[in-house]
C-alpha cells in the first residue's frame, strides 16, 4: 500500500508556499475545448496554480499557451525546466516532454516510452501525489484511451481530491470513462462546473492547513468513533483497529470534498447516505500496489523463501500462500510469478495455492479480471509479459495458468477467521494502517496460520514487532521473517471470538433489551422456581450425546474443554467422570432404564464424590437421555438407591472393560471409514472448490458483462429516447418540407412495395393512403415511363442515382430521379424517387439545344472563318472555315493568343485597335477591311467584324471576330464580270444546259446565229437545233460526260429557226460540281459556214496550182527537151530555152493577169512582141476582141515568140527596115464564127524554106493548130514569111 | 526484170499539153514503143480507144475540165494496160482507178520507162489478158 501517505509533511512541501495548491489536469483528444471552458469559469485569484498536460506534437511548436490565455486572466506559460510554480499561475506542458513536479518546481524530462505509449498524465499525477500528498487535486478531462487512471491511484491513495469530466460533455470520453471506471472520481462534472467546486474544496479545512482539519484530534475522537460505529453496523467493516491519525484525515477529506464543516454534520450525511458509506469505506481501505514493486524485496524474497521453498517441496505437492490485503492482484501475481519461474526452473509442478484476500469487492473484481493496463505491466521485461500475459489491445491479460494459481476471496483481516497451513504470507503496507496493537494481533495471526518454517514478508516500514520471538529475521530490510516454534495460541487472538466479544455489547447496546414477559403463568413461575431450588444440576442429551439444555450449575460435573467450544457431553465432563458416564449412557440406551452410579471426581480440595443418574427420556424422540448431577456429602454414605440397576464396581469396571473394547473396536472402524469418506470428501470437495472459484470467476465475469451490457442498454435506452425525439423532429420537418415542395416522392422498399408518397405523387399516381405496401407495379402510370421498375431494380443492384425525364399524360414534364434510400447505418433500403416538374426547363432546354444546335450548324458550315477569344485574346475557338484559312487546328490554337495566329502575320496595328477598342467599350465593329499577307496562302483580302459577348454570371466577356476572305471573290467577281462580257460580246453561240439536255442561258451570238431569241429557246430541249440532214452525227454529249467524259471538239450542221442549216463548230464542256458529278453542260458553236467555203476553195486552189505547176513542170520538161532534140549547139540550145522559158513565163503572167479566165488575143500578142519593139514601129498590130483560153493562149504566145524569134534572127527584123504586120480577123455567123490571124514579115531579107525544121517550126505548125484545133499555114514568101493561123471561136474547153 | 528490152508497144497518149504530148510521143519512140495516137481531146482519144488496136494507153487525168476516165475505162474493158499521168498526183483518181498504175507529172524517161514495164507485166499477168493480147497478136 502506499507509502506517500506519511509524506504531507515531507521536505517537498516546504519548498512550496503553503498556501498554493497545485492543481494537475491531464488531456488528450479534445482537451483544448475542455481547457477553454475550464479557465472560462475558472476565477483568476483562486491562489492555486494548474499544471496543464496534453498529448502534443512531438514535432510541433505548441500553441496551446496561447489558446489558453484567451480564456484566462491567469499568466499562462509553457514549462521551462526548473521552473518554480507560483500560484494563479498556469502551466503548460512543451511538445515530446514529460512534466514532473518535485519540490515546487517543474521538471522537464524526456519521455522514456516511444510515443504512443506514453502517458504524460500518468506521470505528472504520480508526481504531484508524491510532491503534494493529500494536498493534490488531479483533474481528468477529455481524451481518448486511459491515460491518466494510473497516475489517479497515487492520488487516491494519497487521499487527493480528484474531478473527473462528464464524459457525455467529453469530446473523447475515453479518458474519464476509464478514471470513472476504475473508482478514481471523487466528481463526474463538465469542465465549466469544476471550478465551483474547487473552490469549495480550497476553503475546506482539510485542504486549507498542511496538518489536515482544524479540529483537534481530542475534540474529534468521539465523533470519529461514532462515525466508525456507523461504518461497522452498517457495513460490518471496524476500523477500530486502523491508525487514529489517518482515519481522521481521511474523513476530513471526506468532509473536504462533500463540503461539509463538522463532522457533526458529516455524522448526519453518514447516517441517511449509504452512498456516502460506501465511499468513506472504499477510500478508507486504501490501496497502492503494483507488479514487483520493490522489485529488490521480490528478489530477496526469491532467494531466501522461495527458492528454497520450491527446492524442499516434492514434485507435486502444494504450497500454499496467502496475500491479505491483496487490492487489485499485482502483489499476489507477483508471488504466482516467482513461484512460477522457481517451479520452472526446478522443473517441478506444484499444486499452488496463492489466497488471495482483500475486504473491498470492487478491487477483488478488478483482480479476477487479471486485466491491467500497459503501464501497469510496463517495467515487467519482455519476458515476463510474454510468459505470463496475453495481450488484447491496451489491455493485457494474466494467462490462465497464472490464474489459476491465485484465489481471490473476500476477508477482511481484521474480522474474518485466517487461513492456515500457509506457506508464505506476504502482506506489504497493510499494518501501517492499523493500531499498533492490531498489528500485533495480525502478526500473531499470520504465525498461527504459518506452517513450521514458514516466511512472512512485510512492508519495508512494517515489522513483527514484540512477536520477534516466534519469527526469525530472514532479511531485516525486506522484513522478510521465519514462523518459528510451536503454535502459540496464548497469542492468538482470534479475530471470530474477538468479532463476538466485540460484539456482544454492541448487539446488547443496538438491540432493545429484551422486555420481561409479563404473561407467563404463575404455575409455570412456580414450577420454575422449583426447580431452580430443589433438582440437582442436569443436562439433557440428545442421541448423539450432545447436551441440549443445562439446568443448574453443573460446573461441578462438566467444563468446557479447550479449543472450540462444544456441547459434547463427554467432551465436557470431568476428569473421572467421562468413562462412567459413557458406560451408563450406553446401558441406558440399551435396556431404556435408569442407571445411576458414584463416581470419585478430583478437586483443587481434594476428592468429591458425586451421584449420577442416567435416565432415558420418552417423548422428545430417540435417544434423548436427562443426567443429573448430585454431590455427595463428605462422610455420607451411599445414598439411598433408586429403583434401578445399581453398579457395583468391579461389575462396573468389567462392563466398561468389555463396552470399551467394543466401542475400540467399532471406533477404529468407523474411523478409518470415516477417514475413507473424509478423504473422498476432501477430494470432492477440493475439486468443486476448484469447479466454484472458476465458476465464481466466471459468474463475476458475466455479472460485470451483464452491469456493462445494462448500462449500455441504459445509454442506448436515452440514445434511443432521444433518438426519436430527433425523428419525430425530423418527421415533422419532413412532412412540413414535403408538403412545402409539392414534391413527388416516393419511397418503395428492396421489393419495389410503397413505402411511403407524399401528396404530390397524386398527380402522377393514384395512390390512397391505403396503397402503403402495396408493390408498385400494382398502379396505373399517369406518366409515360416503361423503365421505371427496370430503373428501380437497377438502383438497388448497382446504388446509383438514375436521372430521366418522363412525360406526364397531361403533357407536363417531371424529372424522374431515383436514388437508393440508404439508411443512417449506410444499408439500402429501397429507393426514393422524387418526380421534379421540369416542364418549363425542358421546353426551355428543348430551344436551347435546338438553338445551339442551329447555331453550331451555322458556325461549323459557314465559309466564313470564325474566331472566338476571350477579353485576354486567348483563343477560345474557331470553326473550320478558319481552320482552313490560318492553316491550323483548332486544338492546336485553343488557349493561344489569337494574335499569333498565322504567326502573327494577320494582326496588324489597325486591327489591334479596334478589337482593344471592342474590348474595353463593347463596341462592335463591322466591314473593317484588311489586305493582310499570309504565310501560306499570300495576300488576303479580308472583312473583318467584331463582337463583344457580354456573358451572364460575371464570366468573363467573349470577343468574336467574324472574318471573310474576300479575295476569291473580289477576284471571282472580276472574272465572273470579263466571262460575262466576253459570252455577251462573243460572235459565237455560248449556250448552257441542265443534264436534261434543256437550255439555260442563251447569248446574243446565239441569237444572231440561230434566229431565236433567249426568251424563245430557255427551257427548250437543245435538240431543237438538231438538223436531221447533218452528215456528222454529234456524239451523245450526256452520256460522254457522264462517263467521266472531258470536252467535245467536234463539227455538224444545225438547224437554224428558219429551217436552214448551218454548220457550226461544236466545243461542249461539263460543268461538274467537286465530287465530279455533272451538273450541267456548256456548248460554244461558231458559224463556219465561210470557213468551209474558204477552205474549199483553197484546197480547190492547191489542187489547182499544183496541177498547174507540174503541168507548168511538164511543159518546161518538153519545151527543154524538144530545143535540145534538135541539132543545135549547146549554147544556142541555152539561149533558145531561155528565151523560150522566158515566153513563157511572160504567157503565164497574162493568163495570171486574167485569173485564168480567158485572155484578150491583143494583150498576148502585145506582151509576146515587146521584147523585139526596138523601134516603135517594127509592129503593126489590129484586129478585134478576141478572147483566148488560157491554154491556147500560152500555146499561142509560144508560137508568136517562134515566129519573132525567127524572124529577128533570118526575116524582118534581122533587118532595120523590116515590119511586121499582125492582124486578125473573126468572121462567119455566130456559133461558127472563126478566126483568122495573120503574121505578115516584109521589108526583111528574102526568105527561103528552111531545110530543117527544128522545135520552133514544130510549135507553130503542130502544137499550135492542135492546140487551137485550127490549122496554120506558113508561107515562105519573097517578101517575107506570112503565117496564118485559122481556129474556130469560141474556144472552148 | 526482163531478160530483153520490152519494145514495140502500141501505145495510145491522151495529154491536153500538146508540147507535154509531143515530148512523151518522143521519149516512147526512145524507148523503142510505137505512138499509136497523140490526142489532146476526150472525143478523138475515145475514138482512138474504141478503135484502135492498142497494147497500152498513156492518160492526162484532166483533159480541159473533162477526165480521161472514160478512155480508160474502154481500153481496161478492152483488157489494154492504162498508166495515168497527173500533175494532180493520185489524189486525183477517182475510186474506180484507185489502184490503177500512176505517173505524177513531170516524170524522167526512166521512170516512164519502168512504169510501161510494170503496167504491161501487171496486165500480162492476167491470164483472160494474156488470151485476149494473144488473140489480138494473132490478129495484128
Amino acid at each position: 500500500m502506499n507509502d506517500n501517505l506519511e509524506l504531507p509533511n515531507s521536505g517537498a512541501a516546504e519548498a512550496v508556499d503553503p498556501q498554493c495548491l497545485v492543481v494537475g489536469m491531464g488531456a488528450s483528444a479534445g482537451g483544448v475545448e475542455a481547457y477553454s471552458e475550464f479557465f472560462d469559469e475558472m476565477p483568476a485569484d483562486s491562489g492555486a496554480a494548474f499544471v496543464v498536460v496534453l498529448h502534443l506534437d512531438p514535432t510541433r511548436q505548441s500553441h496551446m499557451a496561447q489558446v489558453l490565455s484567451a480564456h484566462t486572466q491567469m499568466p499562462v506559460v509553457q514549462v521551462l525546466d526548473k521552473m518554480p510554480i507560483e500560484p494563479n499561475h498556469v502551466y503548460v506542458i512543451a511538445p515530446d516532454y514529460d512534466l514532473t513536479v518535485a519540490a515546487g518546481v517543474l521538471h522537464l524530462s524526456k519521455p522514456s516510452e516511444k510515443r504512443g505509449h506514453r502517458h504524460p498524465v500518468d506521470v505528472l499525477f504520480r508526481s504531484l501525489a508524491a510532491d503534494q500528498g493529500e494536498r493534490v487535486i488531479a483533474i481528468v478531462l477529455s481524451g481518448t484511451g486511459s491515460n491518466g487512471t494510473d497516475g489517479l491511484k497515487e492520488v487516491r491513495a494519497a487521499g487527493g481530491l480528484i474531478l473527473v469530466q462528464d464524459p457525455s460533455t467529453a469530446k473523447y470520453d475515453g479518458m474519464p470513462r476509464s478514471a470513472i471506471a476504475a473508482g478514481m472520481a471523487d466528481h463526474v462534472l463538465a469542465p465549466g462546473a469544476m471550478p465551483e467546486v474547487l473552490g469549495r474544496y480550497f476553503s475546506n479545512a482539510y485542504i486549507a492547513s498542511p496538518t489536515g482539519g482544524a479540529t483537534s484530534d481530542t475534540e474529534a475522537q468521539p465523533l470519529i468513533d461514532q462515525v466508525l460505529t456507523v461504518l461497522r453496523t452498517r457495513t460490518g467493516h471496524n476500523f477500530a483497529d486502523y491508525r487514529r491519525s489517518t482515519l481522521q484525515r481521511r474523513i476530513q477529506r471526506r468532509l473536504g470534498l462533500r463540503n461539509i464543516v463538522t463532522l457533526d454534520a458529516y455524522l448526519e450525511q453518514l447516517r441517511t447516505d449509504p452512498q456516502e458509506v460506501a465511499i468513506l469505506i472504499r477510500d478508507l481501505l486504501i490501496n497502492v500496489t503494483s507488479f514487483f514493486r520493490d522489485p529488490e524485496a521480490w528478489r530477496t524474497l526469491c532467494e531466501l523463501v522461495i527458492a528454497p521453498m520450491v527446492a524442499g517441496k516434492e514434485n507435486g505437492d502444494t504450497i500454499r500462500a496467502w496475500v491479505p490485503g491483496c487490492s487489485t492482484g499485482e502483489e499476489a501475481f507477483t508471488l504466482a510469478m516467482l513461484i512460477a519461474e522457481q517451479a520452472a526452473v526446478a522443473g517441478k509442478a506444484f499444486d499452488v495455492k496463492i489466497f488471495a484476500t482483500d475486504a473491498r469487492e470492487d478491487n477483488l473484481n478488478y483482480a479476477r479480471e487479471a486485466a491491467y493496463p500497459v503501464a501497469a505491466i510496463a517495467g515487467l521485461g519482455a519476458l515476463r509479459q510474454r510468459r505470463f500475459f496475453d495481450g488484447e489491445d491496451s489491455i493485457y491479460r494474466i494467462k490462465k495458468e497464472l490464474r489459476s494459481m491465485v484465489i481471490f476471496a473476500p476477508q477482511n483481516l481484521l474480522r474474518d477467521p485466517p487461513f492456515s497451513h500457509l506457506d508464505l504470507i506476504t502482506c506489504r503496507n497493510l499494518l501501517i494502517y492499523l493500531e499498533p496493537e492490531t498489528q500485533q494481533g495480525v502478526i500473531a495471526l499470520f504465525h498461527f496460520a504459518l506452517e513450521q518454517d514458514g516466511a512472512l514478508m512485510l512492508g519495508n516500514t512494517e515489522t513483527v514487532g514484540r512477536h520477534g520471538g516466534v519469527f526469525e529475521a530472514l532479511s531485516k530490510k525486506w522484513r522478510i521473517y521465519r514462523r518459528l516454534g510451536a503454535t502459540r495460541l496464548d497469542i492468538m487472538n482470534f479475530p471470530v471470538l474477538r468479532g463476538l466479544k466485540v460484539e456482544a455489547p454492541e448487539s446488547a447496546q443496538d438491540r432493545p433489551p429484551t422486555p420481561l414477559v409479563p404473561n407467563v403463568p404463575a404455575a409455570e413461575l412456580a414450577r420454575r422456581a422449583l426447580l431452580d431450588r430443589f433438582a440437582p444440576a442436569a443436562v439433557m442429551i440428545d442421541a448423539a450425546s450432545h447436551v441440549t439444555y443445562f439446568h443448574g450449575s453443573t460446573s461441578a460435573f462438566l467444563e468446557q474443554p479447550t479449543g472450540e467450544p462444544s456441547s459434547d457431553l463427554f467432551a465436557m465432563a470431568r476428569d473421572g467422570l467421562e468413562t462412567p458416564l459413557r458406560s451408563a449412557v450406553r446401558r441406558a440406551r440399551a435396556d431404556m432404564c435408569d442407571v445411576s452410579f458414584e463416581a470419585v471426581l478430583p478437586q483443587a480440595t481434594g476428592e468429591s464424590r458425586i451421584s449420577v443418574n442416567v435416565s432415558p427420556i420418552g417423548g422428545l424422540g430417540k435417544g434423548h437421555i436427562l443426567i443429573s448431577f448430585a454431590s455427595i456429602a463428605a462422610g455420607a454414605t451411599s445414598l439411598p438407591r433408586p429403583p434401578s440397576v445399581n453398579l457395583s464396581q468391579e461389575t462396573m469396571l468389567r462392563e466398561e472393560l468389555a463396552a470399551l473394547r467394543f466401542e475400540l473396536h467399532n471406533t477404529i472402524e468407523n474411523l478409518e471409514t470415516a477417514n475413507e469418506e473424509l478423504k473422498a470428501a476432501n477430494e470432492e470437495a477440493t475439486s468443486m472448490n476448484e469447479e466454484l472459484q472458476s465458476t465464481n470467476e466466471e459468474m463475476e465475469t458475466s455479472k460485470e458483462e451483464m452491469q456493462s451490457f445494462n448500462e449500455e442498454l441504459h445509454t442506448v435506452n436515452s440514445q434511443l429516447q432521444a433518438n426519436i425525439r430527433d425523428l419525430e423532429d425530423s418527421t415533422n420537418d419532413l412532412n412540413n418540407l414535403l408538403a412545402g415542395t409539392e414534391s413527388a416522392t416516393l419511397f418503395i422498399d428492396t421489393k419495389l412495395c410503397i413505402k411511403w408518397f407524399a401528396p404530390g405523387t397524386r398527380v402522377l399516381f393514384d395512390f390512397l393512403p391505403g396503397d402503403i405496401g402495396r408493390p408498385l407495379q400494382h398502379f396505373a402510370l399517369k406518366f409515360v415511363d416503361d423503365d421505371l421498375l427496370a430503373d428501380a431494380e437497377k438502383v438497388l443492384q448497382k446504388l446509383q442515382v438514375l436521372e430521366t425525364e418522363v412525360r406526364s399524360t397531361s403533357g407536363r414534364w417531371y424529372m424522374r430521379r431515383m436514388l437508393p434510400y440508404r439508411t443512417l447505418d449506410n444499408r439500402i433500403a429501397g429507393v426514393v424517387i422524387t418526380f421534379v416538374d421540369v416542364t418549363e426547363s425542358v421546353l426551355a432546354r428543348a430551344a436551347n439545344t435546338e438553338a445551339r444546335i442551329f447555331s453550331q450548324a451555322i458556325v461549323e458550315t459557314m465559309r466564313q472563318p470564325l474566331l472566338v477569344m476571350d477579353d485576354a485574346l486567348r483563343v477560345i475557338s474557331v470553326n473550320p472555315a478558319l481552320e482552313r484559312l490560318f492553316g491550323v487546328t483548332e486544338a492546336a490554337v485553343v488557349g493561344q493568343p489569337a494574335t499569333d495566329l498565322a504567326e502573327g502575320e494577320w494582326s496588324s496595328p489597325r486591327l489591334n485597335a479596334l478589337i482593344a477598342d471592342l474590348v474595353r467599350t463593347g463596341d462592335a465593329f463591322n466591314d473593317a477591311e484588311f489586305v493582310q499577307a499570309f504565310p501560306d496562302i499570300g495576300l488576303r483580302q479580308l472583312v473583318i467584324n467584331g463582337r463583344k459577348l457580354v456573358r451572364e454570371g460575371g464570366r468573363p466577356s467573349l470577343i468574336l471576330l467574324g472574318i471573310q476572305d474576300l479575295t476569291e471573290e473580289r477576284l471571282g467577281e472580276v472574272s465572273a464580270r470579263r466571262l460575262a462580257a466576253i459570252v455577251d460580246s462573243s460572235q459565237d453561240a455560248i449556250i448552257s444546259m441542265d443534264v436534261a439536255g434543256h437550255i439555260t442561258s442563251w447569248n446574243k451570238g446565239a441569237e444572231l446565229l440561230f434566229g431565236y431569241t433567249a426568251a424563245e429557246i430557255v427551257g427548250q430541249p437543245m435538240s431543237i437545233l438538231k438538223e436531221p440532214s447533218s452528215p456528222v452525227t454529234a456524239p451523245d454529249w450526256l452520256e460522254h460526260f457522264q462517263a467521266g467524259g472531258g470536252t467535245l471538239h467536234f463539227e455538224q450542221q444545225r438547224r437554224r429557226m428558219d429551217g436552214s442549216s448551218v454548220w457550226v463548230a461544236v466545243t461542249e464542256s461539263p460543268l461538274r460540281d467537286a465530287g465530279g458529278v455533272l451538273l450541267a453542260a456548256s456548248s460554244i458553236m461558231r458559224d463556219i459556214t465561210e470557213r468551209r467555203a474558204a477552205e474549199q476553195r483553197r484546197e480547190t486552189l492547191v489542187n489547182e496550182l499544183n496541177h498547174r505547176v507540174k503541168n507548168s513542170l511538164a511543159v518546161v520538161q518538153a519545151i527543154s527537151s524538144q530545143t535540145l532534140r534538135g541539132n543545135v549547139t549547146l549554147a544556142d540550145a541555152r539561149t533558145a530555152i531561155g528565151a523560150r522559158l522566158a515566153a513563157f513565163g511572160r504567157a503565164h503572167d497574162l493568163v495570171m493577169g486574167t485569173d485564168w479566165q480567158g485572155t484578150d488575143l491583143a494583150s498576148v500578142v502585145d506582151a509576146t512582141i515587146e521584147p523585139y519593139m526596138s523601134e516603135p514601129d517594127r509592129f503593126s498590130v489590129s484586129g478585134p476582141f478576141v478572147t483566148l483560153i488560157p491554154q491556147a493562149a500560152v500555146t499561142f504566145s509560144l508560137a508568136l515568140h517562134e515566129l519573132c524569134t525567127n524572124a529577128a534572127k533570118y526575116g524582118a527584123l534581122s533587118v532595120p527596115d523590116g515590119r511586121v504586120d499582125i492582124a486578125w480577123t473573126v468572121a462567119g455567123p455566130p456559133g461558127k464564127s472563126r478566126l483568122v490571124w495573120t503574121w505578115t514579115e516584109r521589108g526583111g531579107p528574102a526568105v527561103t524554106t528552111p531545110d530543117h525544121h527544128g522545135f520552133g517550126s514544130s510549135l507553130i505548125e503542130r502544137v499550135l493548130p492542135m492546140e487551137l484545133s485550127g490549122a496554120v499555114r506558113v508561107e515562105y514568101r519573097v517578101t517575107g514569111l506570112v503565117c496564118v493561123l485559122d481556129a474556130p471561136l469560141p474556144q472552148i474547153y | 526484170m526482163r531478160d530483153t528490152p520490152l519494145v514495140g508497144l502500141r501505145i495510145l497518149i491522151v495529154d491536153d499539153e500538146v508540147l507535154v504530148l509531143m515530148e512523151l510521143a518522143d521519149m516512147l519512140a526512145d524507148l523503142g514503143h510505137i505512138v499509136v495516137a497523140s490526142e489532146n481531146r476526150l472525143e478523138s482519144a475515145l475514138a482512138i480507144a474504141r478503135t484502135e488496136p492498142i497494147d497500152m494507153a498513156i492518160l492526162d487525168i484532166n483533159l480541159r475540165g473533162l477526165t480521161s476516165f472514160p478512155v480508160a475505162q474502154v481500153l481496161r474493158r478492152r483488157g489494154v494496160a492504162v498508166i495515168f499521168a497527173s500533175g494532180y498526183g493520185p489524189s486525183g483518181l477517182n475510186e474506180e482507178f484507185r489502184e490503177a498504175h500512176f505517173l505524177s507529172k513531170p516524170y524522167c524517161m526512166d521512170t516512164l520507162g519502168a512504169m510501161v514495164v510494170k503496167a504491161h507485166d501487171a496486165m500480162s499477168a492476167l491470164p483472160s489478158n494474156r488470151k485476149l493480147r494473144h488473140s489480138q497478136n494473132h490478129l495484128h
